[in-house]
């Protein structure tokens, strides 16, 4: 086992959500196969919209829906308390449906029906994740030497070893999946894909043998 | 479908201007006036910059690249498709060509419909990187020269049946210009050009995996299509030059070749392998 020469330690990690924080999601039951043969129903998220008042949005199917008023802050509860609302227009075969006021914080009074399968959701995003971020921090010779964050697609280096973000769990800040490679020998492997690249181009376009083959009539001899 | 039609004029104007593009080629099968000709590629250059105008409108719409569902990449691989047509237009002046390339793209936009998604997914962290953009173009560039070979292959197969396709091709339809091409040429001149790129997207993405995840490769299963379809457009180079593969059975080739690239752009949902993988998205 290779040894680091130092530690690394995670001191936390977080799921960073796409903004704004609340949306409008629809929502879809669709048959899903079980494996006794009877197919299941299961609701799946089909398009997610940011909330913004009097665009109207197409839905699959050809219902759409626009936002006739939102309140970020609705009701009396303190601001830590605070439950978005909103109020959706939605328009079914051709009518449009006024939806009752939906509360983001009240499951049951956050949706309103679109025909026999939809669903308009207004909620706090959970899903859509713009970056899973591990903030760790080298301790080195006993101290603490570098911090640093590390997310997919912007790995971190350290004294030869390179960290990549791999596992996680969205609803455990105390874990991630990290992958240590130590590869000094990268360039060259690049350096090589480059070469390969610029070969291919080469052989059929600068060298002549490839550029274009005799036709067959003109080779005294095609097969060996 | 008629739902989305109607809420999209842009995109029924895109696909009617590769309608037309369609049938004034096809007219050029049969007509020798240059205008006729001259039409034919104003279409083509009217859907071309519609079709673009899409991709534009998406790309702002949606505030990155629009390359990240099965309908954005549809809409782009058509542009591909009618853009390295326009070129080798200009390159082998012929037009004869044209009705299988305005078919494609308008069949691509056509798909692209019945896979329309109104929402705009939001980037998920593995594509939010530099080499997306280009790892994408690359490919549907190349995606674009290797459906354009099939399109002169398959002509090259109806030539040697039909007297109607020989013809065809004998007169260099569509020009002013008489003069035969040789066919087999302009398969094996897109498929290099292809398989160049194909070369470079396949790196560009071993690059952007080990950049992202520490491993040039791993074994996901577009990636491994991927590398079949290399490898059969290889073969097709290899046997050719080699071998001196000609003819009908060439042509096959080229054409088994298209089949895999479209197995690996459409097909990744049927393997059972499906749902580890980092290229398929659903939404």
């Amino acid at each position: 086992v290779a040894k680091f020469g130092f530690d690394l330690r995670l001191d936390r990690f977080e799921v960073v959500r796409y903004e704004p924080e609340h949306r409008v999601a629809y929502y879809r039951a669709e048959e899903v196969p079980c494996p006794d043969g009877k197919p299941d129903l299961e609701f799946r998220l089909k398009a997610s919209f940011d909330p913004e008042v009097g665009v109207k949005h197409l839905l699959p199917g050809g219902d759409s829906f626009r936002i006739k008023t939102l309140a970020p802050e609705y009701g009396t509860e303190g601001k830590e308390m605070k439950n978005p609302a909103a109020l959706l227009e939605v328009r079914i075969d051709g009518d449009w449906i006024e939806s009752p006021l939906l509360f983001a914080h009240q499951p049951g009074k956050n949706s309103v029906r679109v025909g026999d399968r939809g669903a308009l959701v207004f909620e706090k995003r959970n899903q859509e994740t713009k970056a899973d971020v591990s903030n760790v921090t080298v301790v080195d010779g006993g101290k603490d030497a570098a911090t640093a964050r590390v997310l997919v697609n912007d790995p971190f280096t350290y004294k030869g070893w390179t960290f990549y973000q791999a596992e996680c769990n969205p609803n455990d800040p105390t874990f991630s999946g990290l992958q240590a490679v130590r590869d000094p020998g990268v360039n060259w492997v690049f350096l090589g894909f480059f070469l390969i690249c610029v070969g291919v181009a080469w052989m059929f376009y600068v060298d002549n043998r490839m550029k274009k083959a005799p036709a067959p009539a003109a080779r005294p001899e095609s097969h060996r | 479908m008629i739902y989305i039609l109607a809420e999209h004029p842009w995109f029924v104007a895109a696909s009617a201007a590769y309608a037309a593009a369609l049938g004034v080629y096809a007219a050029t099968w049969r007509s020798t006036k240059a205008l006729v000709a001259r039409l034919a590629t104003a279409a083509m250059c009217a859907a071309l910059a519609l079709n673009a105008a899409l991709i534009v409108g998406r790309w702002i719409e949606a505030d990155r690249a629009p390359f990240k569902s099965l309908f954005e990449s549809l809409v782009f691989f058509s542009f591909c498709i009618g853009a390295v047509y326009l070129v080798m237009e200009r390159l082998y002046r012929t037009r004869v060509f044209g009705p299988i390339a305005a078919l494609m793209a308008f069949a691509c936009l056509g798909y692209a419909v019945s896979k329309w998604d109104a929402e705009i997914v939001k980037l998920p962290p593995a594509l939010q990187s530099g080499w997306f953009v280009p790892h994408v173009v690359v490919y549907f560039v190349g995606y674009g020269a290797m459906a354009f070979a099939t399109g002169v292959a398959v002509l090259q197969l109806l030539a040697g049946r039909y007297d109607f396709f020989a013809r065809l091709v004998r007169v260099k339809a569509g020009t002013a210009l008489s003069g035969s091409i040789d066919i087999e040429e302009v398969t094996y001149d897109a498929i290099k050009f292809g398989f160049v790129l194909l070369t470079i997207g396949l790196l560009v993405g071993s690059v952007w995996a080990k950049s992202a995840w520490g491993d040039f490769w791993v074994w996901d299963p577009k990636e491994n299509w991927s590398l079949v379809t290399w490898l059969v457009y290889g073969a097709y180079l290899h046997l050719r030059r080699v071998k001196g593969w000609r003819g009908d059975r060439a042509a096959w080739l080229a054409i088994a070749g298209f089949a895999v690239v479209m197995f690996t752009y459409l097909g990744m949902g049927m393997l059972p392998t499906a749902e580890a993988s980092a290229h398929v998205y659903t939404g």
